[in-house]
């Protein structure tokens, strides 16, 4: 044996000697007690110094960084400044504040998680609405009218702590989740300062930016799409108008000093077809109608429709599947959005509910030979 | 209030334990009823209409148990035990009984969609075995019902056990000299706990993901099915024994000495000695209540057979109202017949190794019935087991990593190398410097889980 190996086995022995070491079980429960204690202190401070999910203040020292978005909304909704908010799913994770503020004239902030259900809508809704009753202005909303029948995502009940007025939750201070959210904040941090535009470094602009778009879009990843299409749509029934009612319009209608855009995201024509193939068209349409008639009667709301904009719906090439389309379909809305181009009367909007019916039969037969095709 | 929940680690633990030794030093009846409020707290704090239900059923062997003391009446007993078995019949059963009915009947009765109250299997059984324990004259005094009381809810073992003894407990809960805090049960208390806590949050927990995939999946492969099965047959085994030996470091701390629920089941050698190993409290009490008065071994091969199968199946039926659990005994039982004949009659052996493997393999395949909802989900589960496909492999690579696999080979390290994690509950324990180390780590790893878990699977039965 070389003098290296005898003293590593040295350095071995005498740890394993170290730990087998017996302890009175006073001096135990002492040692246990006191470390744990320690260690208890001295992380909570450090959580709440590095404060990664925004829940005491806004990064100091350390720059903040944006890499778990349903964890963080909550946070920036009640520390950040803005006049007007983007709220709504995968739909809306595209947009890009830099382009809202300039195209509208507004300071943004976004608040859409992939998935969005008609809760999360409403906890955005409430922190925004209550947090920001001075400044807020206007609320852009993405509407998908199946969100409000959805259950409760797993991340809501895994962030749920986040969006109560509890400051002091043990889910934040001892989890494996703010833990790996602070490791992340120090190595971005450590990463951003080599780099001359920093904030791409810290994921600024999976927040704010369209980052998340780093789908592919092509007509052949549509019908790829449609070919493997397996899950059953949610069904928006009478519970789910209830919970829009309560989920959405109540905000609207209490707070009429916000102008509240509610846009109807358009989806691919295939989308349509492939309600009807379940045979849940209808109850699209008139969770659709439902929608209409409520907002309609507010003096606060506009809905823009773009769900039969067949310039967007109808070519191919602006999809990644049946529901998402590219940052270009993010530009038109938000442009159409300013210039009002896709407001209609109550009855222009009857007849576009009834084009969504039209086009999924005329498009039906494509869809099914797609959808079929080996 | 889940043991592996922030509220019970950093409050009701610490008060309820700090409580009741302060307290004790005042007056040891006030200790004790402080206990047993905390235990009512504990119990109530999954749903308060619970207590209602245990309070009755409190009262209701106690009173019965003091007549069976004025005269060991045998009609009283088996009243006593009806009445039990009735309560736990209706909350459990019924609708599975209604349900068969409308099935073979073709009617139409309405189901009941009963809320199961949480460990009722668990502390109607315990006061089966205490009206038995004082017809047979086997507890050494009368107890107060404040002692009786805490025997049935004290709080470690309310819910999903060990399923104890009346002789066991109740004296212990008498003694004076467990009255004061003891540091080496302290100690011994804690270590256990956060051995069987880091079993629940940092072993069970991951495992039941991968399950659940596999379990939830239109069409497993061969790769899901394999793993998913093996990953529920570990799920289970760290769940429940971390559960146990939560309870176990609980009970110590209290100084009370629960018993042994598992020692290293996967390591039998066969299905005999793993019934021995798993859910050791079951077992005795199957044998005590169901097989000893069905005859046991006493008349003749056949009946002890018949009696061994009969045992399995009313203990697949403890475990669920539903066929497929009532299948999960059955195969058991019929486990244990077939090893009868082959040691006893047949007088063959098999090599250790070999029947060690066998008896694993047998418990593995076995659990997926007792894992599956129906017939249907498990026999998606075990075809998958023959369908050797290559995209569903690449699928299956894609969605596991490293990780998995090395939670895989730590948990087999765990099985076969490590001593059973209450065999530190002993006397003979001696605090070391890589208790303490061990106990710490294991402690603050799995509170920094807390908020990923899911419910003990033994909190269903």
């Amino acid at each position: 044996m070389s003098n290296g190996q005898k003293k590593n086995h040295g350095i071995f022995r005498k740890t394993a000697a170290y730990f087998q070491e017996p302890l009175a079980p006073k001096v135990f429960l002492r040692r246990f007690f006191l470390a744990l204690v320690i260690f208890l202190l001295i992380w909570v401070m450090l959580v709440w110094f590095l404060d990664p999910y925004i829940c005491f203040h806004k990064a100091f020292f350390l720059k903040q960084t944006y890499t778990n978005s349903r964890a963080m909304i909550p946070g920036i909704l009640r520390r950040y400044d803005y006049d007007t908010m983007i709220c709504g799913s995968s739909m809306t994770q595209n947009f890009d504040i830099g382009e809202i503020n300039r195209e509208l004239g507004v300071n943004c902030i976004k608040a859409t998680s992939a998935g969005l259900t008609g809760s999360d809508m409403d906890q955005y809704l409430k922190i925004a609405l209550n947090d920001h009753r001075k400044t807020l202005k206007r609320c852009l909303i993405g509407v998908d009218t199946f969100a409000f029948a959805k259950n409760d995502s797993k991340l809501w009940k895994a962030y749920s702590y986040l969006y109560d007025e509890s400051p002091f939750d043990p889910e934040y201070f001892l989890s494996a989740d703010t833990f790996e959210a602070m490791y992340d904040m120090v190595r971005l941090n450590i990463r951003a300062i080599y780099h001359q535009d920093s904030r791409h470094q810290l994921n600024y602009s999976l927040m704010f930016g369209n980052k998340p778009s780093r789908m592919k879009f092509s007509g052949e990843l549509l019908r790829k799409d449609i070919r493997e299409l397996v899950r059953k749509p949610v069904t928006p029934d009478a519970a789910s108008r209830s919970a829009m009612q309560q989920q959405l319009i109540d905000h609207i209608r209490n707070h009429k000093n916000v102008k509240f855009d509610i846009f109807l995201p358009p989806y691919s024509v295939y989308y349509w077809c492939y309600l009807k193939e379940n045979g849940v068209l209808e109850d699209y349409l008139r969770s659709r109608e439902f929608l209409a008639e409520q907002l309609y009667a507010l003096p606060n709301a506009v809905i823009h429709d773009f769900q039969c904009d067949t310039n967007i719906i109808l070519n191919e090439e602006h999809y990644a599947d049946v529901m998402h389309y590219s940052p270009q379909v993010n530009t038109r809305i938000i442009r159409g959005i300013r210039d009002g181009s896709c407001r209609f009367t109550r009855e222009e909007f009857k007849e576009r509910t009834g084009m969504i019916r039209l086009l999924a039969e005329k498009y039906y037969g494509t869809f099914n030979s797609i959808r079929h095709k080996k | 209030m889940l043991f592996c929940s922030y509220v019970f680690v950093l409050l009701f633990l610490p008060l309820t334990a700090a409580g009741y030794f302060l307290l004790n030093k005042w007056h040891h009846k006030a200790g004790k009823l402080y206990l047993l409020t905390a235990s009512f707290f504990f119990y109530g704090y999954f749903n308060p209409a619970y207590l209602l239900l245990l309070a009755a059923s409190l009262v209701f062997n106690y009173l019965t148990g003091m007549l069976l003391w004025k005269k060991a009446d045998r009609l009283l007993l088996a009243f006593g035990i009806a009445v039990n078995i009735l309560l736990l019949g209706y909350c459990k059963y019924y609708d599975f009984f209604v349900e068969n009915i409308n099935w073979i009947f073709g009617t139409d009765l309405v189901l009941k969609n009963l809320l199961l109250p949480l460990g009722i299997s668990f502390f109607t059984f315990q006061q089966i075995s205490y009206l038995c324990d004082v017809y047979h004259r086997e507890l050494a005094e009368r107890y107060s019902p404040l002692t009786y009381t805490l025997f049935v809810t004290f709080f470690p073992q309310l819910v999903a056990g060990p399923i104890v003894l009346a002789n066991e407990m109740m004296p212990q809960f008498a003694d004076e000299r467990n009255l004061k805090p003891d540091e080496h049960n302290l100690s011994c208390g804690i270590f256990v706990f956060s051995l069987g806590l880091a079993k629940k949050m940092l072993l069970a927990d991951n495992f039941a993901g991968i399950a659940d995939r596999t379990f939830n999946m239109a069409v497993p492969m061969f790769a899901d099915s394999f793993t998913g099965t093996l990953a529920y047959c570990l799920q289970i085994y760290f769940d429940f024994s971390g559960y146990c030996d939560m309870a176990i470091g609980i009970g110590l701390i209290f100084n009370i000495k629960l018993p042994v629920n598992f020692y290293a089941p996967y390591l039998s050698a066969n299905i005999q000695e793993f019934w021995r190993k798993w859910h050791i409290t079951l077992g005795r009490f199957m044998s005590q209540f169901v097989y000893i008065p069905l005859g046991g071994s006493r008349e003749g091969r056949v009946r002890t057979y018949i009696n061994l199968a009969v045992t399995f199946l009313v203990s697949g039926l403890w475990h669920g109202a539903n066929w497929m659990m009532i299948l999960w005994g059955a195969l058991h039982g019929t486990a244990i017949v077939i090893h009868r004949i082959w040691s006893r009659e047949l007088k063959m052996k098999m090599p250790k190794l070999a029947g060690t493997v066998l008896t694993f393999v047998f418990v593995w395949l076995v659990w997926i019935f007792f894992r599956a909802e129906n017939a249907a989900q498990a026999g998606k589960v075990l075809a998958g087991f023959t369908d050797f496909n290559a995209a569903g492999f690449r699928e299956f690579t894609d969605e596991y990593s490293l990780n998995t696999l090395g939670l895989f080979v730590v948990s087999a390290f765990i099985i076969i190398f490590l001593p059973p994690a209450n065999s530190f509950a002993s006397k003979e324990f001696q605090p070391k410097r890589w208790h303490l180390t061990t106990a710490f780590i294991l402690l603050l790893s799995s509170i920094f889980c807390f908020n990923r878990i899911s419910p003990f699977i033994y909190f269903n039965f």
